[in-house]
This record gives C-alpha cells, structure tokens and sequence, in this order.
C-alpha cells in the first residue's frame, strides 16, 4: 500500500473520532441516533479493516464486501434520520415522499428481479452489483427528497443540511464508482482504491463542518389547519394562474 | 451503465449547490400573509386598460406618419421598456400566489399529490408562457406582437387546412384502391 493510500485510511477514522467527540461535547450525539450509530459502525469497521488488512490480509476481500453491506444498512438509517430532521414537521409534504418512494422502491426491485431472472448478475460481480444497486435505491430517496425540500421551501437547518449534503455526495459518488467497477471489473480497480476513499474523506470534512455545533432544524409556524382548507387553497392558486395566463394571452390577441 | 452515472452526478450537483446555498433568514420561513403574498388579479378591467396601452396599435399608428424617425426608435424603445415592465410584474405576482400556496400546502395533512402536480403543471405553464411573451417582445417589440401573433396564426390555419385536403386525397385514393 502507499503513502496516498494509507494516509486517506488512517484521515477516515480519524476524522470519524473528531466527528463523535463533538457530537457528545455539543450535545447532539442522543438526538441524531441513527446518524451518530452509523458513524461508531463505520469507526468500528474501519479499525477492524485495518487490522485484518496487515494481520490476515488473505481474508481482507470477503471481509471488506460484507463489511460494506453492513453499513449500506445502516445507511439506510441514516437516510431515514435526515427524512425524519427534514419532513417530520411538514406531515403533507411527509406523505407524499412516502407515496413517491414506494413507487420508486417497487420499480427498482423489479428491475433488479427482471434482470436476476434474465441472469444478467456474473457471480463474480454479485457483491459490487448488490451494492451499487442498493445505492441507487438510496440515491433515488434523497434526490425525491431534495426535489420536495427544494419546490416546497422547506428550511433545512445546518446540521441537517451538513448531514443531508455529505451523505448524498458519498452515495453518488458510491454510484458512479460501484457502476464504473461493475461495468470495467479490473482495469478499474486501481482508480476505484484510489477514489472512494478520497470521496469519503471529503465527506467526513463536509460532516465536520457542518456539524461542529448543535444547530436544530429551525422552528417554523406549522399551526394545524382546518384540512378542508387545503382543497379551496389548491383551488384557489388555480384559479389565480389561469387568471395570470389569461392576461397574457390578452396581450397577443386584439 | 450512463444513467446510472448520470444519476450519480446529478444527485452530486443538487446538493453541492443546496450546501452552498446559505440559510434563509428566520423572516423569509415564517409564512407572509400580506397583501402581495395573496395577491388577486382582480381588478381584470385595469389590466385590460394596462395591456391595450401597452400592446395596442393605436398610439403607434398616430405617431408613425407624424414624427422624426427617431421619436419613432424612442417611442418604440420605452414602449418595449414598458411591456417588459408589467410582464415582469405579473410573472412577481404569480409567484408570490405560488409561494403562499407551498407556504401552507406543505403542512396539510390532506395534501393531495395529483392536486399538487396539476397546480405545478399550471405554473409551468405559466412560466413557459411568459418566457415565450418575453422571447416574441424582445424579437419584435410590443407594437408589432399582436400582428406577428396574427400571422402565425393564420399559417397554422393554412397548414391545417393543407393536411385535411391531403389526408381526405389520401382516404379517398385508398377506397379507389
């Protein structure tokens, strides 16, 4: 292994160490569970890596791919946690994501039963695939959840938003390398132990910075209302469009 | 493989830019009930004085044969400056409806999505519209609009009654056969 290699190695848990110590110095350790479990995991499993890498490296493969998929499931706690920070006031806004992601789940895992049928999966590719495909399944989630944040306004706070961002941009760089690594098999592998590292560790500084200090969601008046309102509202906002366009088309018609 | 890398990257994008974005101050989230957030287009009759001054022929028409050519250029130019002007207010207008109507949708519990998708598809329309209005004010000014409008128009109507004679040819060469 070389410098470059190692030195991102030895960053990872020690950024994740800096991460968790101030997340019990500020307090915010208790109230994101499911993030701060997947940073222990990941602390754990990278230690545990490095062990095995120089005491059984002969092992270190398998090891490495199932450790993988352990956190890819607790990933997906992490992925509900920044739902629950983001949508959890909003319980409209909530329901339609839900609605939206059950659709996408149930397309992928079509797709992916489709192509398993068709035999498409190569056993030597199994692992890489499972994962990848895992990944886009994430991916998928916190792009409906972006699109929902970004169209309704919703103010995301910066822990949240620290979380949000840094987690999002190592599950899509996850996707481009685990589908360049699926597609190209070996002639990659260099590239791939030399990028995803890389993508991790900037990852980590973006959860560094962002959560550095407790910074909760900001509150904001979501007092409840009269839920027949909501289909006047709709109307109404309608209406007042069409009225726009109507003025529009009257200045191109005498 | 390329839309998965695709996805990758646009994924990537969407939340570099949402962490570079800063956070909103705590008077932009709370919900603005003011006049301009709720604003009607009533008053339809002064936006039809409002469009007829700005698009209408009649100011050009006595301007055109009487004055300098470069009170004409001036007279067209502020005229493009004023259109301009009210699309731009129309299109805030719209968009203040748009942000008091996702200010409160997103906290009902009853929020419909095929509603939703048709008030955003209605916007979009909207938007496209204006975008249009502002490419054809920008090409042809103001004055001339309507008459551009009213040729296109015509030339649709001519194609359309083309293919019809060329479709009924057709059907009747085909019964021949």
């Amino acid at each position: 292994m070389n410098f470059y290699a190692l030195s991102l190695w030895l960053i990872g848990p020690l950024l994740e160490a800096l991460i968790l110590a101030r997340g019990i110095q500020t307090g915010w350790f208790p109230k994101y569970r499911a993030f701060s479990a997947y940073v222990c995991c990941v602390l754990i499993q990278d230690l545990l890596f490095l062990g095995v890498y120089f005491l059984r490296f002969n092992d270190y493969g398998w090891i490495y791919w199932w450790g993988e998929l352990f956190s890819v499931a607790f990933g997906i706690g992490v992925t509900w946690e920044i739902f629950g920070l983001i949508l959890g006031p909003y319980s409209g806004a909530g329901r339609m994501a839900r609605n939206v992601l059950g659709v996408v789940i149930v397309m992928t895992f079509s797709a992916n039963l489709a192509a398993a049928w068709s035999s498409q999966l190569l056993p030597s590719g199994t692992v890489v695939e499972l994962e990848r495909n895992l990944r886009v399944m994430q991916a998928l989630s916190l792009l409906v959840l972006a699109a929902l944040a970004t169209y309704y306004r919703i103010p995301i706070g910066r822990n949240a938003k620290g979380m949000f961002g840094g987690y999002g941009i190592f599950i899509g760089t996850s996707v481009i390398t685990l589908t360049l690594r699926s597609s190209l098999g070996e002639s990659f592998q260099r590239a791939w132990v030399s990028a995803q590292p890389l993508c991790y560790v900037l990852t980590l500084v973006i959860w560094s910075a962002f959560l550095w200090k407790y910074e909760p969601v900001p509150a904001v008046d979501v007092r409840p209302r009269i839920e027949e309102d909501y289909r006047l509202l709709a109307l109404i906002t309608k209406k007042r469009v069409l009225q726009a366009r109507a003025i529009l088309g009257k200045a191109t018609r005498p | 493989m390329l839309i998965l890398i695709a996805l990758g990257i646009l994924l990537i994008a969407v939340l570099a830019r949402m962490l570079w974005q800063s956070e909103p101050k705590a008077k932009d989230l709370q919900l603005d009930c003011s006049r301009e957030a709720t604003a009607r287009f009533h008053c339809l009759q002064e936006h039809d004085r409002i469009v007829e001054r700005i698009f209408g022929d009649e100011d050009w028409n006595f301007l055109r044969h009487r004055v300098p050519s470069e009170i004409r250029r001036s007279f067209l130019k502020q005229r493009r400056e004023m259109a301009f002007c009210w699309l731009t207010l129309i299109r805030v207008k719209a968009k203040g409806v748009m942000h008091h109507h996702l200010a409160y949708a997103r906290s009902f519990q009853s929020l419909e999505p095929v509603l939703e998708c048709k008030v955003a598809i209605n916007y979009l329309a909207f938007q496209l519209s204006c975008a249009l209005l502002a490419g054809l004010l920008w090409l042809r000014g103001p004055v001339a609009l309507r008459g551009t409008v009213v040729r296109a128009h015509e030339l649709c109507e001519r194609l359309r009654a083309l293919t019809e004679v060329r479709w009924d040819q057709t059907l009747a060469a085909r019964q021949r056969s």
